[in-house]
C-alpha cells in the first residue's frame, strides 16, 4: 500500500506541475465543448429547428391568406413578415427581395382569392345538386376561376425547404377548400328546409397526429447540440489523456527512471497501478467538470442545458468504463511508442477514432459505408451509451452490452501493453 | 560459491533479438563481499548489458548469475531489495524536488516515516545538498543531479551497489566528493560494482578490475597487478589501450 501511495503521490505531483498537460486535459476540453456546442447548435438548427424568414404578401387581408398565414405560423417553422422597412409588401417587391437573395421565400396571395374560391365552391355544389334533380338544371358546365398563389424561391434554397413550404401551402389550401365546399353544401341544403331552418353539420376531427421523439417512457428530452456535443467532446478529452499518459511512460523510459523502477522490488503493479488510478481520476474529473458545464453553464449561452437522464448508476458505469478504456489505450501506446514524438502522433489515431465514433458529427449524417465503420471505434460504444442514457432514458441493462465492449477494449489494451513490455524485457 | 563470494557469474551470455552477435559472450567471474569491482571497457563492450542482467532488468540468454546466493532468474524480487543501482542517466523526475524524488524512491523500497526522512536528510548533508532539498531537480547543476542520482541508489542501504558511470559529465569538485563518499561507503562493508571511462578514477577506487571488450572478459586482476604485468605500461589506461586497441568504437 505504501508503494501504491508513493506512486500515486508522485504521479499527482508530476501531473499538477505539468502546465501544458493540465491545459490539454482540462482547459482545452472546456473551450472545445463550449465552442463546438455553440457552432453545431447553429448548424443543426439550420437543418432542423431554425425558423425561416418568409415574406408574405396578402394585400387585401384576404381571409384565405389569413388562414394560410395562421397555418404556416402554427408550424413554428417560419417567421412571417408582411412589411420590410415599414413598407407593406407588394407582389413585385416580394419577388424582388427574394430575387436579390435577401429572403429565401416569398408568398403572394392574389386579390379576391376568397371570393373566387367561394364562387367556385358554390358552382361545384349547385352543379352537383342539379345533376341529381335538385335546383335549377343548367345546360352548360360552369366555368371555374382558378386561384393562383405565387411562391417565390431563392434559387439557392434547399429542396427540403421547398418541400416544407409547398407542403404547408398545399395542406392549408386543401383544408380551406374542403371547409368552403362543406359550408356551401350546408348553406344550400338549408334553402330546401321548410320554415327557414338552418342545417347544422358538426364535423368532428377525424384524424389527429401525435408527434413525439422515439424515446422510452418518461423521457421527453429532445436531441440537440448540447446533448450531442457535451458527451462527444468529453469523450474526446478523456481519450486525449492517451498523449500525456503515454508521454509520461516514455519520459520514464527515456530518462532512466524506468530502469530504476524496474530494479525496485515489486514495483510493476504498484507503480503502474498508481499511474492508472491517477489518470482514471483525471478522466472522472473531466467528466464531472464538462458535464457540470453542460448542465449549469451552457444555458447561459442561450443553449439548452445538458440532461443526463435518470439512471445515475448506469451513467457512472459508462463513465468509469470509458475512463478505463482511455487509460488502457494510453498504457498500450506508452508501451509501444519509443519517443515522445511518437506518443504525440497518437493524437491522430484519437481523431480518427473520434470521427468514426460519430463524435465530430452524428452518425446519421455520415454516408452509409462510414456508418458501418462506427462499430470499430470504442468512442462510438461510449457515445452510444451516453445517447442511450440521455435521449432514450436507458437503464443499466440497456448499456451493459456497450459497457462490456468498452471494458474488453480497455482490458485488451492493458494486456497487450504489459505483454509488450515483458516481451521487450526478454528481448 | 565460497562464503566470501557475493556475486557469481557462470557462463553468462546475452544476444539481443535481431542481432547475430552476442552482447556478452560466455563470461564467468566472482566478486567478493566488500569489494569495489571495476567493469571497464570501451563503448559497446557489454558493461551495461552485464550490469542490467545482474540487476534483473534483462533476462540472460544463457548462463547463471547468483547474487548473495540468490539466482537472478528465480529470486529476482529478493535480489532487488539488496541491490542499489545508480544508472548512467539521471534517473530522477525533474519537476519534483530532490526531497520528493528521494521520498518516492525510499517509499518504493519500503521505507517510511521518520526513518525515511532522517535518511534523506543524512544523505543530503553528506553529499553537500542540504540547502537544496526542496528545490526542483530540473534546476540543479549536472554535479548536483549526479549526487541526488547517487543518493537514490543508496537510500535503502543496499548490500551491493551498481554504479554505471556515476561521475560522467560532472565537475572535479563533485567527482571528488562522490569518490570520497564511495570510499566511505565501501568501508562500511558495501560491495560496489563500478563502470567508468575514467580509468584513473577506477585505478584509485577499485580493488579489482575486469576489462571487457566485444562481450568477452579479456583480463581481470588488481590495478597494480595489471599494470605490473604489462610491459611498458605505466598506468591502467595504457594497459587498457594495449589490450583493447586504439581503434575508435561506435
Amino acid at each position: 500500500m505504501n508503494k501504491f501511495y508513493a506512486s500515486f503521490i508522485k504521479e499527482v505531483l508530476l501531473l499538477i506541475r505539468d502546465r501544458a498537460g493540465i491545459i490539454s486535459l482540462f482547459v482545452m476540453p472546456i473551450i472545445l465543448v463550449f465552442v463546438m456546442t455553440v457552432i453545431e447548435d447553429t448548424a443543426l438548427n439550420s437543418l432542423v429547428d431554425k425558423q425561416i424568414t418568409m415574406l408574405y404578401c396578402n394585400v387585401q387581408n384576404d381571409s384565405l391568406g389569413n388562414i394560410i398565414k395562421k397555418g404556416l405560423n402554427d408550424t413554428k417553422a417560419f417567421t412571417i413578415i408582411d412589411e420590410v422597412d415599414g413598407v407593406k409588401l407588394t407582389k413585385e417587391t416580394t419577388k424582388k427581395l427574394v430575387a436579390e437573395g435577401k429572403y429565401p421565400v416569398g408568398i403572394y396571395i392574389p386579390n379576391g382569392a376568397t371570393d373566387t374560391l367561394k364562387s367556385n365552391a358554390r358552382k361545384v355544389v349547385l352543379k352537383t345538386f342539379a345533376d341529381v334533380g335538385l335546383g335549377k338544371p343548367s345546360k352548360v358546365s360552369p366555368k371555374y376561376d382558378s386561384v393562383i398563389i405565387d411562391i417565390f424561391y431563392d434559387p439557392a434554397v434547399k429542396n427540403a425547404l421547398k418541400a416544407v413550404v409547398d407542403g404547408a401551402i398545399g395542406q392549408h389550401s386543401s383544408i380551406i377548400v374542403g371547409k368552403l365546399i362543406s359550408k356551401m353544401y350546408t348553406d344550400i341544403l338549408s334553402e330546401f328546409l321548410p320554415g327557414g331552418k338552418k342545417l347544422v353539420v358538426d364535423y368532428p376531427q377525424m384524424i389527429s397526429v401525435n408527434k413525439e421523439y422515439a424515446s422510452l417512457p418518461d423521457n421527453t428530452i429532445k436531441p440537440n447540440s448540447t446533448q450531442h456535443n457535451v458527451p462527444s467532446w468529453t469523450l474526446f478529452a478523456m481519450f486525449f489523456i492517451v498523449i500525456p499518459l503515454a508521454g509520461s511512460i516514455i519520459q520514464e523510459k527515456e530518462g532512466g527512471t524506468y530502469l530504476r523502477l524496474m530494479t525496485m522490488p515489486k514495483m510493476f503493479i504498484s507503480t503502474f497501478f498508481g499511474k492508472i488510478v491517477v489518470y482514471i481520476i483525471v478522466c472522472l474529473l473531466q467528466v464531472t467538470i464538462l458535464f457540470s458545464m453542460g448542465v449549469y453553464l451552457i444555458p447561459y449561452a442561450g443553449l439548452p442545458a445538458l440532461q443526463i437522464g435518470t439512471h445515475f448508476d448506469a451513467l457512472v458505469l459508462v463513465v468509469v468504463a470509458s475512463a478505463f478504456a482511455a487509460v488502457g489505450f494510453g498504457v498500450l501506446m506508452g508501451s509501444i511508442a519509443t519517443s515522445y514524438q511518437q506518443a504525440a502522433s497518437v493524437g491522430v489515431i484519437i481523431i480518427i477514432l473520434a470521427s468514426l465514433g460519430g463524435l465530430w458529427m452524428p452518425v446519421y449524417f455520415m454516408p452509409k459505408t462510414m456508418q458501418g465503420m462506427t462499430e470499430f471505434s470504442p468512442l462510438s460504444w461510449s457515445l452510444k451509451s451516453f445517447y442511450d442514457l440521455f435521449l432514450r432514458n436507458a437503464d443499466m441493462k440497456d448499456v451493459l452490452p456497450n459497457v462490456f465492449k468498452i471494458m474488453m477494449f480497455g482490458t485488451g489494451s492493458f494486456m497487450v501493453g504489459f505483454l509488450y513490455k515483458a516481451w521487450k524485457k526478454v528481448k | 560459491m565460497t562464503d566470501n563470494t557475493i556475486i557469481e557469474i557462470i557462463n553468462l551470455s546475452k544476444t539481443y533479438k535481431g542481432s547475430n552477435k552476442p552482447a556478452i559472450n560466455n563470461i564467468s567471474l566472482k566478486i567478493e563481499k566488500g569489494e569495489v569491482f571495476g567493469l571497464l571497457g570501451p563503448n559497446g563492450a557489454g558493461k551495461t548489458t552485464t550490469i542490467s542482467i545482474l540487476c534483473g532488468f534483462f533476462a540472460p540468454s544463457h548462463g547463471e548469475v547468483y547474487i548473495d546466493g540468490l539466482s537472478v532468474t528465480k529470486d529476482k524480487e529478493q535480489i532487488k531489495s539488496i541491490i542499489g543501482i545508480v544508472p548512467q542517466e539521471i534517473a530522477l523526475y525533474p519537476t519534483l524536488t530532490a526531497y520528493e524524488n528521494l521520498q518516492f524512491i525510499g517509499r518504493m523500497y519500503g521505507l517510511k516515516g521518520k526513518v525515511l526522512k532522517s535518511r534523506i536528510t543524512e544523505f543530503m548533508d553528506l553529499l553537500g545538498l542540504d540547502e537544496h532539498t526542496n528545490k526542483k531537480v530540473g534546476a540543479f547543476s549536472g554535479g548536483m543531479k549526479r549526487r541526488v542520482n547517487l543518493i537514490a541508489g543508496l537510500l535503502h542501504h543496499p548490500k551491493i551497489v551498481f554504479l554505471d558511470e556515476p561521475t560522467v559529465g560532472v565537475d572535479v569538485q563533485s567527482r571528488n566528493l562522490i569518490i570520497q563518499y564511495l570510499y566511505e561507503l565501501n568501508k562500511s562493508g558495501t560491495t560496489i560494482i563500478y563502470t567508468s571511462h575514467y580509468l584513473q578514477e577506477a585505478e584509485t577506487l577499485c580493488k579489482r578490475v575486469a576489462f571487457i571488450d566485444n562481450g568477452n572478459i579479456i583480463t581481470i586482476g588488481t590495478p597494480e597487478s595489471l599494470v605490473a604485468g604489462a610491459e611498458a605500461c605505466k598506468d591502467l589506461e595504457s594497459v587498457f589501450l594495449m589490450l583493447t586497441g586504439k581503434d575508435l568504437r561506435d
